[in-house]
């Protein structure tokens, strides 16, 4: 497994993570 | 499982933890392979990670460090999501039980639309019970659709085998 392939894998989780947890946050709308 | 749909399922039953710590415990093998690859350490991916062993030490660590930070109860969930990762490997990869250990899983990934199916159908039950909790269902929805979409991607767009 190269380095850029690695690279690509960790973007490739933490991207989805960080966008689905805002979308979590705006259905849960302000608290 | 691509993306800890089994976190976004539980989170109902641990709102304490947020989600994106649920969804990073669920991922954190690869995650940790991913780190792994990019220092130059990709020998030890999967061996590291992706063995019983391994997988059960990874979940005493989020175990602990969930435990500690938002309750007992959270580190329960956040360490059973991190173990979870195995199990759910099993049936779209073969593994090896221990380091140079017999392989084992049904290794679904060779055959990508059943693994779609049956990770859609994950999907779409995980969602299921996480939007009951949410009064805006616009942004649900859009979760479900992302989730759906970018498990497409992962079976479909990479050009994996």
């Amino acid at each position: 497994v190269s380095a850029g392939f690695s690279a690509l894998m960790l973007v490739g989780f933490v991207v989805p993570i960080a966008l689905l947890s805002w979308l979590d946050g705006l259905g849960r709308g302000p608290r | 499982m691509y993306l800890g749909h089994l976190a976004l399922g539980s989170r109902r039953w641990c709102p304490r933890a947020p989600l994106a710590v649920l969804l990073a415990a669920t991922v954190l093998p690869d995650l940790v392979d991913a780190v792994l690859g990019l220092l130059g350490l990709e020998a030890w991916a999967g061996t590291a990670t992706h063995t019983l062993p391994a997988a059960v030490a990874w979940s005493l660590a989020t175990f602990a460090a969930a435990s500690l930070r938002w309750g007992a109860r959270a580190g329960r969930f956040v360490g059973g999501l991190t173990l979870s990762h195995l199990l759910a490997d099993a049936l779209t990869s073969r593994l090896e039980l221990w380091p140079e250990g017999p392989t084992w899983g049904l290794g679904l990934y060779q055959w990508r639309p059943a693994d779609f199916v049956l990770e859609a159908t994950v999907i779409a039950v995980a969602w299921g019970f996480y939007q009951r909790d949410l009064p805006r269902k616009p942004p649900a929805l859009a979760v479900l659709v992302t989730l759906l979409a970018l498990q497409a991607f992962f079976d479909f767009g990479l050009g994996l085998s």
